[in-house]
């Protein structure tokens, strides 16, 4: 039963998701349709030129025939070509390029940030107003309200310049080591804001009815915190930490430009800037993907979890 | 009563809290003592700290609690000797290993938040038991079928394998005293254990909490505010008002022969079918907080029969006689001569009445 169960709610979900990414494709395009300006900005070409460009890569037409157009295109695998950044260069071409290092970045931000921040929260949780709970109090704080190119310059500062111990930018010789301080740039308001949700989730959960019960049955305190505080406390924290993630996986254009990283980030900038139509629409498009997988992932833990939302699936 | 007759003996118990407007005192000098094999129950309105006496005993108070003064004395049977000992002077993790679950539990109020939402009902009932016992697993599940059994559950096999959300209130009750007997402990504590269910499944629950107590010679402490419920299940009653302990004796002492002006507020103000009123009585006001010292009886400002004297000095216990004692000026000999309200009068000749003819 729960199998079948399990299934048709993947198959319902996938439809779902589908839909969601059409209609979002969908506004994309109507958007950057009213964005003021054109790829081609170059003021020395005459107005004969830019119909002749136009012409060439079709966005002379309807706006709905430019979507049929990409939209089939897009369900061959093909996102378009660049107009204006790296002329003519595919835009898969230029996301295989750049995903990647931002994703592996993104992702070891992540893992580290959020398994620190929840250590530190719970630890800070259980010994609530010690002087461990102040300090990590102190250290949410900080990683919060100071940005991450502050913290970027600092760590190229002490870690590379003056002990060489990492590169200072981003070489492919080197391409871990050469991660290793981007992630830690960027894991820090993961870490923060964290640490501070999951203390105050575990704060709450430890003063729920069922966990005077649990104590009542004279477990030990190790037992109470390992079964049940963490296990209910953990249900919020992954809704907070599923969306930091796929933000994080995305890029940041601040620290790829502080470490040179040629990631996703700062081509998505440089393409919204340059009006490159179809990189925004792919990488915006990947981007939601992204975002909508990992929420999928996240449903699919939850029930792992949580019982009563496994039910909740199962409704109508 | 001789030493062996009492399991748990509460003394002087003095707790306070902290909170910003100053220290509020919970509890002032309880002391109550609990018949091995009977049934004592804590009554009073919110706030008057039946729950923080017996959360104290359990130790499972929020941290800003303190303890003032006094003992929790349990007199703890092994191998047919008495060994006493003061609850308020364990370790934590005595008190974790050698109290909790095994010779002291607790049935909680409301059994709708009482059970781990992320766990099975099987699995929640073996931890209580592997937390005491060292036996197979599959002993344990024997022992897990043989309570559920116990306290009424009828597809046990199916209740196991759900989580409490599948279950219904008075179920999930079912389930939670089935923890809390699951190590044949010696005292069981119930607060408020059928507050929270409605008047049907209220009724099949006390039958099973007395069934269960009377079959395994458990003593009981039962703490409610509602004294149909008292009238139904205890042997002893201690009345509680503002962190004391205002009148206490038997459940006969308490129902015909009430003393303290409170515990006629108390019995006025409970709904009775075979006494029908127009109007519910009830206690004017509210409990006080009490913050900082206090000074006279507490229950002065609402009481309609207050003397001067109560509002200077706290009246100390009076004997009624061997086993009935309340603490309230009127009782003493030169206090003017203020009998029971008439229409509590009339209700409990009624109710003698009806207990001779039934």
């Amino acid at each position: 039963m729960e199998v079948i169960h399990m299934i048709r709610y993947i198959g319902k979900r996938t439809i779902l998701s589908l839909i969601t990414l059409f209609i979002i494709l969908f506004i994309l395009f109507l958007m950057l349709n009213f964005m003021p300006g054109s790829p081609f900005n170059d003021t020395k070409m005459s107005h004969e030129q830019l119909k002749i460009l136009y012409h060439e890569y079709g966005l002379d037409r309807p706006l709905a025939e430019r979507f049929l157009i990409y939209v089939k295109q897009m369900l061959t695998g093909n996102l378009g070509v660049s107009y204006s950044l790296q002329t003519n260069a595919t835009v898969t071409n230029m996301i295989s390029h750049t995903l990647p290092i931002s994703v592996q970045i993104g992702l070891q931000a992540s893992v580290v940030g959020s398994l620190i921040g929840i250590v530190l929260g719970f630890v800070a949780a259980l010994r609530k107003n010690s002087f461990f709970d102040s300090m990590a109090t102190g250290i949410s704080i900080l990683g919060v309200s100071v940005p991450s190119f502050v913290l970027a310059l600092c760590f190229s500062y002490i870690f590379s310049y003056k002990y060489n111990l990492f590169p200072l930018l981003y070489s492919s010789s080197e391409a871990f080591r050469s991660t290793i301080l981007p992630t830690l740039s960027l894991c820090f308001f993961t870490l923060a804001s964290i640490a501070r949700y999951s203390r105050s989730e575990m704060i709450e959960v430890m003063e729920k009815d069922y966990i005077r019960l649990a104590d009542a049955k004279g477990i030990t305190r190790f037992q109470l915190v390992c079964r049940h505080i963490i296990r209910n406390a953990m249900i919020p924290i992954i809704t907070v930490l599923a969306p930091l993630t796929v933000d994080l996986m995305a890029g940041s254009l601040v620290i790829e430009k502080a470490f040179s990283i040629p990631g996703m980030g700062s081509l998505y900038i440089n393409a919204i800037q340059a009006n490159d139509y179809n990189v925004v629409i792919g990488i915006s498009f990947i981007y939601s993907l992204m975002f909508i997988g990992t929420m999928f992932f996240v449903d699919l833990l939850y029930g792992l979890i949580d019982p009563r939302i496994r039910i909740a699936k199962r409704g109508k | 009563m001789t030493h062996e007759d009492i399991i748990l003996s509460i003394n002087n118990l003095a707790i306070s809290f902290k909170s910003f407007s100053g220290r509020v005192r919970a509890l002032r000098g309880v002391t109550i003592d609990v018949v091995r094999g009977k049934t004592i129950a804590i009554v009073g309105e919110s706030g008057s700290g039946k729950s923080v006496t017996v959360k104290t005993i359990m130790r499972i108070l929020s941290k800003n609690e303190k303890i003032e003064s006094g003992s929790i004395v349990f007199n703890n049977k092994r191998d047919n000797e008495i060994v006493p000992i003061d609850l308020l002077k364990l370790s934590n993790k005595h008190m974790q290993r050698e109290i909790k679950g095994k010779k002291i539990a607790m049935i909680f109020q409301d059994p709708m938040t009482s059970l781990d939402p992320t766990m099975k009902i099987g699995k929640q009932i073996l931890e209580a038991i592997f937390a005491h016992k060292k036996i197979k697993l599959k002993a344990a599940v024997e022992q897990v079928h043989q309570l559920l059994e116990t306290v009424g559950i009828k597809n046990i096999k199916a209740v196991m394998n759900a989580y409490p959300y599948q279950l219904s209130g008075g179920m999930r009750q079912r389930i939670v005293i089935a923890i809390a007997i699951s190590c044949e402990p010696d005292l069981l504590i119930c607060d408020e254990p059928t507050t929270a269910l409605d008047v049907t499944i209220q009724s099949k629950i006390l039958d099973l909490i007395k069934k269960i107590q009377k079959a395994r010679n458990l003593s009981v402490i039962f703490i409610t505010h509602d004294l149909g419920v008292v009238s139904r299940i205890a042997d002893q009653v201690y009345v509680m008002y503002a962190g004391k302990i205002v009148e206490y004796g038997t459940c006969n002492d308490i129902f015909y022969d009430p003393r303290h002006p409170y515990t006629w507020g108390l019995l006025e103000s409970t709904p009775d079918m075979a006494y029908l009123q127009e109007r519910l009585a009830s206690i004017p006001g509210t409990p006080k907080r009490m913050i900082g010292d206090v000074k006279g009886d507490q229950f002065a400002e609402r009481n309609r029969y207050a003397l001067n004297i109560d509002f200077r000095m706290e009246p100390p216990f009076f004997k009624v006689n061997d086993h009935h004692f309340a603490a309230t000026w009127l009782l003493h000999p030169k206090a003017p001569q203020i009998r029971i309200p008439e229409s509590l009068r009339k209700r409990i000749d009624l109710m003698k009445e009806e207990n001779r003819n039934g």
